[in-house]
């Protein structure tokens, strides 16, 4: 018997014997390019974070850009503008509108270290959305592929009408997730109008233990999960969807190929010189639980 | 008849073309002289198997003439009356003369070859077959018989068509692991890949590591990386025409054996001796039957295994006649208990009809079904089936005139009617993308003329058409050729049968010429032109294809893609050793090839355009193979020296890639060498090797990092710009065959064991960039070694 389980074992081991090493290696400093992530919400004020692009592989943060002129427009028009708060951090003073369209423009003075000029996004109109209904928590045992724990999920009714697209956000004691598995979109086509309420689909499994493996029983208790939907454009949903593809597939024999990220923002109107990022409009809802016994 | 079909089809051409076309058909018919007939079938005399490819030579005082049997063993030589000896020889069968004195009427004869020991035998016995490569036209082909590929040394022992096949110039893959393989810059959709004429949509198991033709059902491979005979189309790069066995017709016989990865049994024999027989092979990985001793709860549940099953009947129903029925199924089968469940793999069926309608003509007409599908789905909670297939109806009639010596025509209409099932989703959504239907009805043409004893030239036409029908709703878009979701302007419904597109025009003639002057008894020149044109697209942007990439055909916004390939070679026989020795140069441009927006979306995809571009492409290089077939030694020595590029250009920068400048295209190696050796040691031992050493493959190496609200990702500007190391391996094995070789011994049996990747070198299938889990901010480089460690196996095999 141990030698069949030895053998066994050893045809495994031979068979996926597939391994990744780290290496060294040096990446050229690419052109630099002008990063601007902006959004326009319902329900917060206009912000956008500025910054420079790096070499790949530096240890430091993308450099900030302290200088710039921020301006946003609601349909086409000259709507607010965006003061500089900290560390490339710029902020607004209203807040968004459903069913409009909003635009970001950036200034950046001349220098001799960076690229200046004006860069203009495309406008995004801001969709709607539906409040969630609920958020629980349900204890579920352990089985095949479950992990015992508490499982949160939320009720939510998608509007009718198909066309819309979300973004899913979720944290664990106010920290978002943010690594790039967590960068979670969809379109509506397969579940247009419909109600994930335990009657008509499933409730959005939205947090359980999976999403803290070192976690006991007892630490989910008195852990407060945040769950969040927000309305997107097709084109924010497709951008989301290849930052996701272009960091998580990579180098596997079935993982799509390289592909450049482009956002909404290009200099000027020459849609062949883009900077990095997106500004995108949102109707963000939000609600929280804390798990209990 | 077919003759009007040709010139009907070629209308709009001038006259002198017409001329041309007419004038090379009749050309023969001035030249008849008296002459008598001799044809009938060559089989292998222990199993009865039909022969292709045997060398029929008359040798008289009056001078020498030649034929070879077709696929299915048939000859026919013009002989004139008198007398003379008539010669069978093939590779690894004794040589059969025949003497005749004052024949004066054309005679029937069938034949039957003994197999003797190629190891053991001289180089004299099968020096006549030897140069067969030097009298015929074909080039860029390479033949490989079952015998020949189970020597070769692989992947846990498992004998695979493919792989072997990879170690032929011209022949590649994207890295270990790949699925399909590459022929002179072609992706691998461009392969046209036939089972007993049954079109093979996916040749892979286990996503790629094993193929799926298992070598004991496997009578010979042939696969034609350029000159393509008239009668194959459909395909741009290469066709794998793979012949399963007939079965024994003589006696009952198995063979089988024990792996570590999948054990195997083949049946065969006569059902009423030398009239009907039959042959059974099956195959299935054990590799879940070790789940248990894992003690995983969640191993308990899954499943994980690969299956095969051929089937092969003959009935020869009078003496002029013959019916194949054959079948392939497979299945690949994975599932996590009721997580998920992922299952792929080929039904092909073949109903084949021979006849030899006189000394002079042999038809052949078949009607095939062919089935690919693959089922995602899950049986939770929320249970639900994905299905997506490609359904294939094939029919061929072909004719073969063996006018005489000069000439042997060949003609013969072909049509294959495709269905295709995109995606079809039921659960608690049930939800489908349309099907989509269409015709490729073609005919073809072609005479092998023998001009003078040095000169042949194998001239074809083959004319394909293609209809995109309904029913099935199309968009319509804005001028300016963007598709889009803001460009679309309507949606056009066309009933069932409705022609939605047709391509029915020039572009479908695809004119193949090959030609040989040969130089010396030992030497020929060799050139060979064609044009290939392929009307279904596998759509998959992904390094290598996976199984649930789907075929899309052409339509309102897919067109055809065509490949001009011109090739130029030198062979040449060192007849004291047995050593072939070849040279090609060949040069392909491509139109129409299918590329993809960057970041497209193609799952679940109804309007599959709005995806797309349309590109150009390029491939060059050279191929040397230095091959031995005879002997103690045998094996061979590829080296491919090759580039091959493409180009996407367009209005703006979102419809081109690259910026419109050329890029490597995935699997381009300039470098491919490839050493293969198997020798016999003692009566009693045979060792195998094979040593490969290749360029590395294109990357995209990103040229800075961007942020998006706290993630980093990649910037990419320089398409496959950098290229991961070069890569080697190399394999043995060692095969014990206890009791010698005493081929009228009933049961004979043999242990094989040995190593793939012998020392372990951990070869860079790609690098990659990837931020530290958990917070995936620090970034690092990585290699990926599909298999990074010396893989041994042990086999047993048997057969009585």
């Amino acid at each position: 018997m141990n030698a069949y389980k030895i053998l066994s074992i050893f045809v495994c081991l031979g068979l996926f014997s597939s391994c990744q090493d780290e290496i060294n290696i040096t990446l050229p400093d690419g052109q630099k390019r002008l990063i601007v992530n902006g959004s326009v919400l319902d329900n917060a004020l206009p912000s956008a974070d500025l910054s420079w692009s790096i070499n790949y592989l530096a240890e430091e943060g993308n450099p900030p850009v302290l200088n710039a002129s921020i301006f946003v427009f609601e349909d086409d028009i000259l709507w607010d503008s965006l003061v500089h708060i900290e560390l490339g951090h710029y902020e607004g003073s209203k807040m968004g509108e459903i069913g409009r369209n909003y635009s970001i423009e950036v200034s950046i003075p001349e220098s001799t270290d960076n690229p200046s000029g004006v860069w203009k996004s495309q406008n995004e109109k801001l969709n709607r959305n539906n409040p969630m209904d609920s958020i629980y928590s349900v204890y579920l045992p352990p089985a095949v592929f479950q992990r015992e724990g508490y499982y949160v999920y939320v009720h939510w009714t998608e509007p009718s009408g198909i066309g819309d697209c979300y973004r899913f956000k979720q944290w664990e004691n106010d920290t978002l997730e943010n690594a790039p598995f967590n960068l979670q979109v969809t379109e509506d086509q397969f579940f247009d109008g419909r109600s994930f309420d335990d009657i008509d689909l499933d409730a959005l499994n939205v947090a359980g233990p999976e999403r803290s493996r070192d976690s006991t029983l007892e630490d989910q208790v008195g852990m407060k999960y945040s769950y969040e939907i927000s309305s997107i454009s097709l084109s924010h949903h497709d951008y989301i969807n290849l930052i996701q593809e272009q960091t998580l597939q990579v180098g596997g024999l079935f993982d799509p190929p390289a592909a450049p990220i482009v956002g909404n923002i290009y200099r000027g109107d020459d849609t062949e010189d883009y900077a990095l990022g997106y500004f995108y409009a949102s109707a963000p809802r939000k609600l929280d639980i804390i798990i209990t016994p | 008849m077919f003759l009007c079909a040709v010139i009907n089809i070629t209308k709009p051409m001038n006259s002198l073309r017409n001329i041309w076309i007419v004038s090379a058909f009749f050309v023969g018919i001035s030249l008849t002289g008296q002459t008598i007939q001799i044809s009938g079938i060559i089989e292998e005399a222990s199993s009865g198997e039909a022969m292709p490819n045997v060398s029929v030579v008359w040798e008289s005082d009056a001078g020498g003439k030649s034929s070879s049997t077709n696929p299915y063993g048939f000859y026919s030589i013009s002989i004139p009356k008198g007398s003379g000896v008539l010669v069978f020889s093939s590779f690894g069968y004794k040589e059969v003369r025949r003497q005749f004195e004052n024949l004066n009427k054309n005679i029937q004869l069938n034949i039957s070859l003994k197999e003797v020991s190629t190891e053991l035998s001289e180089v004299n016995v099968v020096s006549e077959k030897l140069n067969s490569n030097i009298t015929t036209t074909e080039m860029s082909v390479s033949k490989l018989s079952a015998k020949e590929i189970k020597k070769v040394p692989q992947l846990l022992g498992e004998t695979d068509v493919i792989r072997t096949l990879t170690l032929l110039p011209g022949v590649s893959t994207v890295g270990e692991g790949a699925s399909g393989f590459n022929v002179r810059g072609g992706n691998a959709d461009q392969n046209l890949i036939i089972l007993d004429e049954a079109p093979v949509y996916n040749s892979s198991h286990l996503f790629g590591f094993f193929s799926i033709f298992n070598a004991d059902a496997v009578k010979d491979v042939k696969l034609y990386k350029g000159g393509m005979p008239a009668n194959y189309g459909g395909r741009l790069s290469s066709v794998l025409d793979i012949r399963q066995k007939e079965g024994n017709s003589k006696k009952f016989a198995a063979n089988g054996g024990i792996g570590l990865l999948s054990s195997r049994l083949t049946l065969e024999g006569p059902i009423l001796k030398d009239k009907v027989n039959f042959m059974l092979a099956g195959r299935r990985s054990y590799f879940d039957l070790f789940f248990p001793l894992f003690n995983v709860p969640e191993l308990d549940q899954s499943i994980a295994y690969f299956y095969d099953f051929n089937a092969k009947l003959n009935a020869k129903i009078s003496k002029k006649d013959k019916i194949y029925l054959s079948a392939y199924f497979g299945r690949d089968q994975f599932s996590a208990a009721e997580l998920f469940k992922f299952g792929w793999g080929n039904w092909t069926s073949t109903l084949r009809w021979n006849r030899v309608i006189s000394p002079k003509w042999f038809f052949n007409a078949s009607a095939v079904y062919s089935d690919y599908k693959y089922q995602l789905g899950a049986d939770g909670t929320t249970p639900f089936e994905w299905d997506s297939r490609i359904r294939n109806l094939v029919q061929n009639a072909g004719w073969t005139f063996y006018y005489n010596n000069a000439h042997t025509f060949e003609f013969g209409v072909q049509n294959t009617f495709y269905e295709f099932e995109p995606a079809k989703i039921s659960g608690p959504i049930d939800v489908e993308l349309q099907n989509e239907y269409a015709t490729e009805p073609s005919l073809y043409a072609s005479d092998n003329w023998r001009i003078t004893d040095n000169l042949t030239i194998t001239y074809g036409l083959r004319y394909s058409s293609f209809y995109n029908i309904g029913a099935r709703d199309i968009q319509t878009y804005k001028d300016g050729g963007i598709y889009n979701e803001s460009t679309i302007d309507d949606t056009l419904s066309y009933s069932s049968g409705e022609i939605i597109k047709s391509f029915i025009d020039l572009n479908g003639l695809e004119p193949r010429v090959a030609i040989n002057y040969q130089v010396s008894q030992n030497s020929s020149l060799k050139l060979s032109y064609n044009r290939n044109r392929q009307y279904i697209h596998l759509i998959s942007n992904n390094t290598t294809a996976t199984p649930v990439n789907v075929w899309r055909p052409a339509g309102s916004y897919i067109d055809p893609a065509t490949v001009n390939q011109i090739a130029l070679g030198v062979a040449h026989n060192f007849k004291e050793t047995g050593i072939r020795f070849s040279i090609e140069g060949f040069y392909k441009t491509y139109l129409n090839l299918i590329d993809y927006k960057d970041g497209a979306n193609l799952i679940f995809e109804e309007y599959i355009e709005t995806e797309l571009l349309s590109g150009i492409g390029r491939a060059y290089g050279a191929e040397v193979l230095l091959e031995k077939k005879t002997g103690a030694l045998t094996g061979w020595i590829g080296y491919t020296l090759a580039r091959t590029e493409r180009q996407v250009t367009g209005s703006s920068r979102d419809l081109r890639v690259n910026n419109g400048e050329w890029y490597p295209a995935n699997y381009d190696k300039l470098h491919d060498l490839s050493v293969v050796a198997a020798l016999t040691i003692s009566k009693g031992w045979d060792v195998g090797g094979n040593f490969v050493y290749q360029s590395g493959r294109p990357l995209t190496y990103p040229d800075s990092r961007g942020e998006f609200e706290g993630i980093y990702y990649p910037v990419y500007t320089n398409r496959n710009g950098g290229r991961t190391p070069s890569t080697n391996r190399l394999d043995l094995s060692f095969t014990y065959t206890p009791g010698t070789k005493k081929l009228n011994k009933k049961w004979q049996s043999s242990l094989s064991f040995g190593a793939y990747n012998v020392y372990g070198r951990k070869n860079p299938y790609s690098i990659f960039f990837r931020g530290e889990v958990p917070e995936f901010t620090n970034i690092k480089a990585y290699q990926l070694s599909v298999i990074g460690t010396a893989v041994p196996y042990i086999n047993y095999n048997f057969s009585f």
